[in-house]
């Protein structure tokens, strides 16, 4: 079934089309709803939340750009709604703090830098993580997030610089990401000689 | 592994995103379909089956208010015969009576709750003097007035014996309208052989906690809905039963009884090897075990072909109306439909895996208690000294025969001819 049909069946309220498009997109989603969310439950909750606005809204939905990527929008609104009633976004926290943070390792070969890398954004606290995604995933400019997280712009930058030398921090200790290259100077390369 | 340089950390962190899915359980979609589609059967079934309650206790009370309406006039018609004897008041009819005419004027004032005097006389004792105060003067010195030189009229005394006579007539009238009852209800003994299969709804899961984030759900191989993936086939069941008429009125019956049933139906399968029947189940938590069971059945293909039975047997209680179409007495037409509690005692059933693969055995998610609807057509006849009938009838299960943990849906049906055989109590 085309995008298209499966458009149209939707806006017709029809229960198959709404189930090909929830099983087309639902895997993407949920593992967006996961990265703002503190646990499975909670993203299976926004993803719920998510998907019942799409269909309910979805006769407002202009073809002018991709279904996905309007989809992705409202999950990502429903996610920060979501963490609004519980969250504040302008909480700092320490980068010593960082080499404590604990990630659960996961065993399985295939899967396990994936998993790492989005239990590594996971593990970020709240505020670190909401900015991380929605600026270096999400795509979104820091006014932006600044609107939809109703913090100064400065904040988000700030919140995203520190947030990436945190993450940067625990990729390294994971081997995902290289190491710093210890900085040279002449001397001590004359030194050498 | 590859290893990224810190100037690739955002394309690191936008691909190892988009690589990254999950598939959320089953009960999400649930809750999602349930709020956009709000199923409403249910709601009507209730709505129905009060009308159906609303109705009945109507027509009872009704027929209770005519019969007291009944009691009344045979009340007042009691009075107005003997009245006369309250000649109390009149002298020109002697005074044979001595006590009653009192207690029948008290009785008939209690009935109207109009008279004074009435009100009096059921609250206080009589004496001669006072009575002589209240009548008139050629009537208390009559003879008659002899009447209340006795000890005074205990009214405590005939109020208790008016009040059995009064439960006297109630249980009476309570008797005579149950032996009514009792002569309009009708038995009917009924059994009759049957077709049964089932009605499937489902998909092979996609819940993750069957498969590794990444692995894809079995349709790549297996269709994905549970209809196009079995090879089922009906079978034959029976019913027996017994049930009650009662007339609501000259076409409409009220229909209660008990009923047993037997439903069977195939499945085509093929033996194996024992392998792992997996059953994965709705709410769940995440990362849950989901339900195993050794199964030596698959679904496609195998060493050898195996005909699997599921057997069900049910015990239901039918209400319902029966209502008559056409015809009179001797000959006549009716169609009647019925809901059924019921309760599964034996259910002898194999569920195909989650993944529709295997076919295995797994009590724990068979549900007992179930509903089923009923219409029938029933052509009804005299012949032979006894009235006969024959009924082809549809009979369809409408909750799952598993819980609802178990994504695959199945609900039963059956198809039959009933043939009863009716007396009516006399």
């Amino acid at each position: 079934m085309t995008e298209e049909v499966l458009l149209q069946g939707c806006l017709k309220n029809d229960a198959y089309a709404q189930q090909e498009l929830y099983y087309k997109y639902s895997p993407k989603m949920l593992s967006v709803c996961y990265r703002y969310s503190k646990s499975r439950e909670d993203a299976e909750d926004m993803l719920q939340e998510g998907f019942i606005k799409v269909f309910t809204q979805i006769n407002k939905y202009e073809s002018r750009g991709s279904l996905e990527g309007w989809i992705l929008r409202i999950i990502v609104h429903t996610c920060i709604n979501h963490l609004k009633k519980n969250k504040k976004f302008n909480e700092h926290v320490d980068l010593a703090y960082a080499g404590d943070l604990l990630i659960k390792e996961d065993n399985i070969p295939s899967i396990l830098q994936a998993k790492q890398v989005v239990e590594s954004i996971r593990s970020l606290p709240i505020g670190y993580r909401t900015v991380l995604n929605l600026y270096a995933i999400e795509g979104y400019s820091h006014k932006e997030i600044g609107f939809m997280l109703e913090i100064e712009e400065s904040t988000s930058r700030s919140q995203y610089t520190r947030a990436k030398n945190m993450l940067e921090e625990i990729l390294i200790k994971k081997n995902i990401l290289q190491p710093k290259k210890e900085k040279t100077n002449w001397l001590s390369s004359v030194k050498a000689h | 592994m590859k290893r990224y340089s810190r100037e690739e950390m955002d394309d690191l962190l936008k691909e190892k995103s988009d690589q990254y899915l999950l598939y959320p359980s089953d009960s999400v979609w649930k809750n999602i379909h349930k709020e956009l589609h709000p199923n409403n059967g249910w709601r009507y079934a209730s709505i129905a089956l009060l009308l159906l309650f609303s109705a009945t206790v109507a027509v009872f009370l009704k027929k209770e208010e005519i019969a007291k309406s009944n009691f009344a006039k045979k009340e007042t018609a009691y009075q107005f015969i003997e009245i006369p004897s309250v000649s109390l008041l009149n002298p020109q009819h002697g005074f044979m009576q001595t006590q009653r005419p009192i207690v029948i004027r008290y009785t008939a004032n209690r009935a109207s709750n109009k008279s004074e005097l009435g009100d009096k006389l059921a609250t206080t004792s009589i004496d001669r003097k006072s009575l002589a105060f209240q009548l008139p003067q050629s009537i208390a010195t009559s003879p008659a007035a002899d009447l209340f030189s006795s000890k005074p009229i205990n009214t405590a005394a005939t109020q208790k014996e008016e009040k059995k006579n009064s439960l006297a007539q109630t249980l009476d009238l309570v008797v005579e309208k149950a032996k009514n009852i009792s002569k309009n209800i009708s038995w009917q003994v009924y059994g009759g052989p049957s077709i049964g299969y089932r009605r499937l709804k489902g998909e092979a899961t996609r819940s993750n906690y069957q498969y590794s984030v990444y692995s894809l759900s079995t349709n790549a191989v297996y269709a994905r809905d549970v209809k196009d993936a079995v090879n089922h086939k009906p079978a034959m069941g029976f019913e027996i039963g017994t049930s009650m008429f009662y007339p609501l009125n000259k076409r409409l019956n009220l229909k209660l009884g008990v009923q047993a049933n037997y439903n069977e139906y195939q499945i085509l399968a093929y033996s194996a090897i024992p392998e792992i029947a997996t059953y994965s189940v709705n709410n769940a938590r995440p990362g849950a075990a989901p339900i195993n069971a050794v199964s030596i059945y698959r679904n496609n293909e195998g060493l050898s072909p195996a005909k699997l039975r599921n057997e069900h047997y049910m015990l239901s209680l039918p209400i319902g109306l029966d209502y008559r179409v056409a015809g009179n007495n001797k000959l006549n037409f009716s169609v009647a439909s019925t809901i059924q509690p019921t309760y599964v005692f034996a259910n002898y059933s194999y569920l195909l895996s989650t993944n529709l693969r295997n076919y295995a055995k797994e009590p724990s998610l068979n549900r007992n208690w179930n509903i089923n609807g009923a219409v029938e057509a029933s052509l009804n006849f005299e012949q032979g000294g006894y009235k006969w009938s024959i009924a082809p009838q549809f009979r369809y299960q409408m909750l799952s025969s598993f819980k609802d943990k178990y994504p695959i849906k199945e609900n039963l049906m059956d198809m039959g001819i009933k043939v009863g055989i009716i007396k009516t109590i006399n």
